[in-house]
């Protein structure tokens, strides 16, 4: 065995150091999905009737749906009647402040390394936590709420602000939208809120947590996050799963307003179990998520994806406003027998409209990993602008690198680039680290963090040093 | 299948008989149209384009009987600049065709006089690069197999071009016309073919032609492909090549009228070394649609291939274009680029671009890119300034984008061709090409 598949060899075995069961009291509903349990959840979350209306309708037109099969992975059919649609650590008493927040759960964040204290005293981060369907503990409500700035779970949002709720859930990803979010809209269970008022610069960033715990499960989280005009935030979302063998489902849906002027930066790591080497188990991450973009305004979606055994994601943006900016830059890895079907639609609509996309996907074992994405300019977008960069890095001769862009032109001032390549860690490059005296993994570690730089640049300082490691966890040593 | 699919059907049960393993073909290739039928947009190959324009008429088999006088088809195809073998509605017309000045080991011939002759050599190769499922139109022409051009490369084969000439005639009514060429190269033969296809009278013409090519170890093949019909008429032309070891394919098309064009290439490089390249030019205006569609299939180790196409569109016309680089595990070594180029001439004109790659080997090289813009306003801006009118500018630079394309193209008097085709198209015509 050469040095090369040995270090391979190990990283194939290596554990999912985020597999652990938290044993927490759980209020779960029965399994399976029909109307009944529609109704259910919205009233063990004592919605108000506009929501039970979206649900519904959301629930009968996902009735009418076919799953969908273009995306280039494949998996086992899911049976959406094997699934609890709703499963709650019990609440133990009403809880007043942070310290009365479950002693296991707060244990299981800090083996997630986010302890909610910690980060409330150290890094000014306002975390969200939300394990399996509920939000359990949000920080720093009240330095926000000073400010105007309303941060919560979803529930919370819906009986304190439901007119913001009302208004702009579901206006960009409407509930007819795609098979999943459908299904989101109907049975989704929490998830975040923000809203940021007119002209004000959130003074920290926002943060989510969202763990799933219990077994057969799905999880449905619904964000929402309106920045008002002239407003700026940057939003960090961080994901995690325990180990089992059997896949779990996660359809959540993202939803984005930047009105006239305001900047909304959205980041993400997203590191759900994968599944072992041999694929069994790990979570299905078929998540919709979109922002719209008004005047002058600006959204831009950074994501790491190195969990989860199936990814279907394409954060977009629909750039309506005039001048509006869309950006997308995405590092995808899918090791073993990891599909990653992930890109971005950048849709524009209003004039001057410019957005950049920048992925970078990694193959290693038997991963397939696939970088779908739409540029499409329509009529009336005037001098818009886009430029594409799709790199492809393969690290052995097993896994697949798949790049599908669509360029949809309807506007000859336009300007679309598309770029992409594929190779693989040159042995060049190895070879003068190694003449240097540099470890070959460490090399090779370098080179990937080399490649996927551009995009952990744009990463808030916090999330890139766990993106750096994550990478770092799953691809050291690894020579094609 | 619906009244459309079956109105292109007819007939295909009454050719005249033909050695079973014809018949076997046809027999496939009307079972599966009769099940799949015409593509919709719903199916993914076919996402941009709308085959409601040519399902709106009614084609029935042209009539091979139709004749056409030599001066009509100078007129449609131009003069001969060498051998050239024509077809009329698929029957080969030996009084329009000049067999003189084949090159030495290149055998032209009609595939229905190949079928009677030699039929051990054409059924080693018909029908075998082209799978029917999934391919409607390939199904299609194989359910009507009867003639075309079949031409044997033999080994010792070196040179010059032979052009088959394919004219559609639609005189009284809509006409559909499923040509196949066979192109067969024995290991370290060498040709070049130019194929051009043009549609004659005044109703819709339809012409669905498969090209197959087998090439031997060492092989090499020079291919063109000219579609130049009128604005009514329809076009499906699929290749499908199938490289052995070593060989070399250059093929370039241009695509330059009809109201539906589509062109489908299957290049699949089986053997080690074997090398590809496709180009395309593409030029629409009014509201007509050309697609190109592409897989490049690389299966051996060592492979190159390059792909270019461009495309122009002006009014309301769409251009497509979908390429796919595939690299199988095992491909090791490959080399593989890509390039889609677009200008838009029009506030109403589209385009949807999608280079694609798949590749399954960490040892590789690939690439694309793809871009859509139009003419730059600084060169115009140039221009004009040093008093050249504002038509004669834009036609110049159009000229300049296309001119890439043209000059690819390595037959001389083809060459000459082209450019002015493309340059008729363009304002200021062809007095661009003085001093170009």
């Amino acid at each position: 065995m050469t040095d090369a598949n040995r270090e391979l060899t190990e990283i194939t075995e290596q554990k999912y150091k985020y597999g652990f069961v938290t044993d927490v009291a759980e209020d779960r509903i029965r399994k399976g999905l029909d109307e009944d349990i529609v109704r259910l959840i919205s009233s063990k979350k004592n919605e108000p009737a506009f929501l039970l209306d979206f649900r519904l309708k959301a629930f009968r037109h996902w009735l009418t749906l076919e799953e969908p099969t273009w995306a280039k992975v494949r998996y086992n059919p899911i049976d959406y009647q094997e699934i609890v649609y709703y499963s709650a650590p019990k609440p133990r008493k009403k809880l007043a402040s942070m310290d009365e927040v479950d002693p296991e759960l707060r244990e299981a964040f800090a083996k997630l390394g986010i302890p909610l204290e910690e980060q409330k005293r150290l890094s000014n981060v306002a975390v969200d936590a939300v394990f399996d369907s509920v939000s359990v503990a949000t920080t720093f409500k009240k330095k926000l709420a000073d400010m105007g700035v309303i941060f919560g779970s979803f529930s919370d949002a819906v009986r304190e602000h439901p007119e913001l709720v009302e208004r702009y859930l579901g206006s960009v990803v409407p509930y007819t939208d795609n098979y999943f979010a459908t299904l989101n809209s109907a049975v989704f269970s929490d998830g975040s809120f923000a809203y940021i008022p007119k002209g004000v610069r959130c003074p920290m960033e926002l943060s989510t947590y969202f763990r799933i715990n219990a077994a057969d499960t799905g999880q449905f989280e619904r964000t929402l996050i309106v920045a008002d005009e002239g407003s700026h935030v940057s939003y960090l979302e961080g994901c995690t799963a325990p180990q089992r063998d059997q896949n779990q489902l996660h359809a959540a849906v993202v939803e984005l307003v930047a009105l006239d002027g305001a900047e909304i930066k959205y980041s993400t790591v997203q590191n759900w179990y994968p599944g072992d080497a041999e694929g069994r188990g790990g979570i299905f991450n078929f998540v919709t998520k979109r922002g719209k973009a008004m005047k002058r305004s600006k959204i831009s979606w950074t994501q790491v994806e190195t969990g989860s055994a199936i990814t279907w994601k394409y954060p977009s943006c629909i750039l309506q406003g005039d001048d509006s900016v869309g950006e997308f830059y995405s590092v995808a890895l899918a090791n073993h027998r990891q599909q990653a079907d992930t890109g971005t639609k950048m849709i524009h609509i209003g004039k001057n409209t410019r957005s950049t996309i920048v992925s970078k996907g990694i193959s290693a074992g038997h991963g397939q990993n696939t970088y779908r994405g739409q540029v499409k300019i329509m009529k009336g977008a005037d001098g818009a602008r886009n430029h594409s960069q799709c790199d492809s890095l393969l690290i052995g001769g097993h896994c697949g690198a798949h790049t599908f862009p669509y360029i949809e032109a309807r506007n000859p001032t336009a300007q679309v680039e598309h770029e992409a390549t594929t190779s693989k860690i040159s042995e060049d490059q190895l070879f003068y680290c190694r003449q240097r005296g540099i470890k070959e993994e460490d090399a090779v570690s370098m080179i990937v963090n080399g490649f996927a730089r551009q995009v952990l640049k744009e990463l808030p300082m916090e999330f890139a040093v766990e993106a750096q490691k994550l990478l770092g966890m799953s691809l050291e040593g690894s020579v094609g | 299948m619906n009244e459309a699919a079956r109105s292109l059907l007819a007939g295909a049960e009454s050719l005249p008989s033909a050695p079973e393993f014809v018949a076997s073909v046809r027999r496939a290739g009307r079972e599966a149209f009769e099940r799949e039928g015409l593509p919709t947009t719903r199916q993914e190959d076919w996402r941009f384009t709308s085959l409601a324009p040519l399902a709106a008429h009614s084609f029935g088999r042209g009539d091979p009987a139709e004749q056409v006088t030599p001066a009509e088809l100078e007129r449609v195809a131009g003069k001969s600049f060498g051998p050239r073998l024509v077809f009329v509605n698929g029957r080969f017309d030996a009084g329009l065709s000049t067999a003189h000045g084949l090159p030495a080991g290149v055998h032209a011939s009609s595939l229905h006089h190949a079928i009677a002759v030699s039929p051990a050599l054409v059924e080693r190769s018909l029908a075998r690069t082209v799978a029917v499922g999934g391919r409607p139109f390939a199904a299609l022409n194989g359910a009507f197999l009867g003639d075309g051009a079949f031409v044997h490369v033999d080994a010792a084969a070196r040179g010059g071009p032979v052009e088959l000439v394919f004219a559609t005639v639609a005189r009284d009514r809509p006409a559909a016309c499923h040509p196949r060429v066979l192109v067969v190269a024995d290991a370290g033969g060498e040709a070049t073919l130019v194929e051009t296809y043009v549609a004659i009278g005044e109703h819709p013409a339809l012409t669905n032609a498969v090209t197959e090519v087998s090439l031997g170890d060492g092989a090499r093949l020079d291919h063109y492909q000219v579609q130049d019909q009128p604005a009514s008429a329809f076009h499906h032309a699929t290749l499908a090549v199938l490289q052995g070891k070593g060989t070399r394919l250059s093929s370039h098309s241009t695509a330059l009228g009809g109201a539906l064009s589509r062109s489908d290439v299957l290049a699949r490089l089986a053997g080690e070394g074997a090398e590809t390249h496709l180009a395309g030019l593409y030029m629409a205006d009014g509201g007509r649609l050309v697609d190109n569609h592409s897989v490049i299939e690389h299966a051996g180790p060592g492979g190159t291939s390059r792909e270019l196409f461009k495309g122009i569109l002006d009014g309301e016309s769409r251009g497509v274009f979908a390429g796919r680089i595939r690299v199988l595990e095992g491909a090791v070594k490959t080399d593989a680029h890509q390039s889609n180029s677009n200008l838009l001439l029009s506030r109403d004109a589209i385009v949807d671009s999608m280079p694609q790659l798949e590749i399954y080997t960490d040892e590789v090289k690939a690439g694309h890119g793809g871009t859509v813009g139009e003419l730059d306003a600084d060169a115009l801006f140039y221009l004009r300034s040093r008093g050249i009118p504002a038509a004669a500018a834009r036609g110049l630079l159009i000229y300049a984008f296309a001119r890439e394309m043209v000059d690819r193209v390595a037959v001389p008097a083809l060459r000459d061709r082209l450019g002015r085709l493309v340059a008729g198209r363009l304002p200021g015509g062809v007095a661009i090409l003085e001093g170009a």
